[in-house]
């Protein structure tokens, strides 16, 4: 019992501490650019370092954040390169800095979480009325409640209420998905880490709990950098 | 001389607990092949026979997610809410509430 308590208390406290920590007295509408490093898969699930950097990127444009391009630069360059030649024009290639870059680590990617389902029995109770019925002698004289024979009849009534019970007959399973991510803006110039969010979704889909999952975590940039 | 004499009113027991079992298992099936829309049929037909049923208010706002009928999906969370005693259920209840109202 004591143990469920402490579980109790120590769960409210995870439940109320503010996942989102910004740096005081920082101003973010000075943060224009931001590139987003490369998320490392989860040793699990190969692949989904890209998948959630890919939302990523997508979430933050979403929300009207600038989003520099880093991790795809070979590409860019050979690919200016390529159109330098056939244009034949001067080769510049400018690539915007970014002031503060996104570091994502996963923390869970799983598509096989199971959930249970019991089905409840609900037997809602009963009343149950006991009626006990005695005689007993009375003196003679006694014309109120005085019976032919001499005997008084006394009912009593009792009502005893007894409490439902739920029972769990049975249990069904399914299995969702659940992602979890943390997120830290580290600021170029100084290295300061500006602001960290974790949050963690779950779903019927692994697509859609990633969707779901990085925009609930990038949502909280919307407020401090516009 | 004492007579005792019972009588017995029961609130009674719900029927229906195979019917639950069979909506929840198609429900599933239909999850499983994609078919949510059929899905939240099952699932509603199961909520009726049993309307506390916490874990099935989670399924029927997952479901709804997915449908992307996020007006519903807040409703059945909230009803997962009310139901439940656990309270991570419950912090998951919040969590995707805060999500669909921002949307």
């Amino acid at each position: 019992m004591l143990r469920r308590i402490c579980f109790g208390i120590c769960l409210f406290f995870i439940a109320c501490q503010p996942p989102v920590v910004v740096k005081p007295d920082f101003d973010f509408h000075t943060i224009k650019r931001l590139s987003v490093e490369p998320v490392r898969d989860i040793s699990s699930f190969p692949g989904s370092g890209t998948i959630i950097y890919r939302s990523l990127v997508h979430q933050l444009l979403r929300i009207g954040i600038q989003v520099v391009e880093r991790n795809d630069l070979s590409a860019i360059t050979t690919e200016a390169a390529i159109s330098q030649t056939m244009a034949d024009d001067e080769f510049d290639l400018k690539l915007a800095s970014p002031d503060a870059v996104l570091i994502c680590t996963i923390s869970e990617y799983t598509d096989g979480h199971v959930i249970i389902i019991p089905v409840i029995t609900e037997d809602k109770g009963r009343t149950v009325t006991t009626t006990t019925e005695t005689t007993e002698p009375v003196a003679i004289g006694d014309s109120n409640s005085e019976s032919e024979s001499g005997q008084k009849t006394i009912i009593t009534e009792e009502i005893t209420k007894i409490a439902g019970v739920i029972t769990q007959t049975e249990r069904l399973e399914y299995i969702d998905s659940r992602v979890s991510i943390t997120l830290q803006m580290v600021h170029l110039e100084t290295g300061d880490i500006l602001w960290s969010n974790t949050y963690r979704y779950n779903s019927l889909s692994i697509a859609h709990a990633v969707t779901q999952c990085v925009y609930g975590a990038v949502k909280p940039l919307k407020k401090i950098m516009f | 001389m004492q007579f005792v004499l019972f009588f017995s009113f029961r609130g009674g027991a719900t029927n229906g607990e195979d019917q639950v079992r069979e909506y929840i298992a198609q429900c599933l099936v239909h999850i499983e092949q994609n078919e949510f829309v059929e899905a939240l049929v099952s699932l509603d037909a199961a909520l009726l026979l049993q309307g506390t049923n916490p874990e099935l208010y989670r399924l029927q706002g997952q479901v709804l997610e997915i449908l992307e009928r996020p007006d519903e999906a807040v409703s059945a969370w909230k009803n997962c809410q009310k139901f439940t005693d656990d309270p991570v259920l419950r912090e998951e209840s919040i969590r995707h509430i805060e999500n669909l109202n921002s949307d």
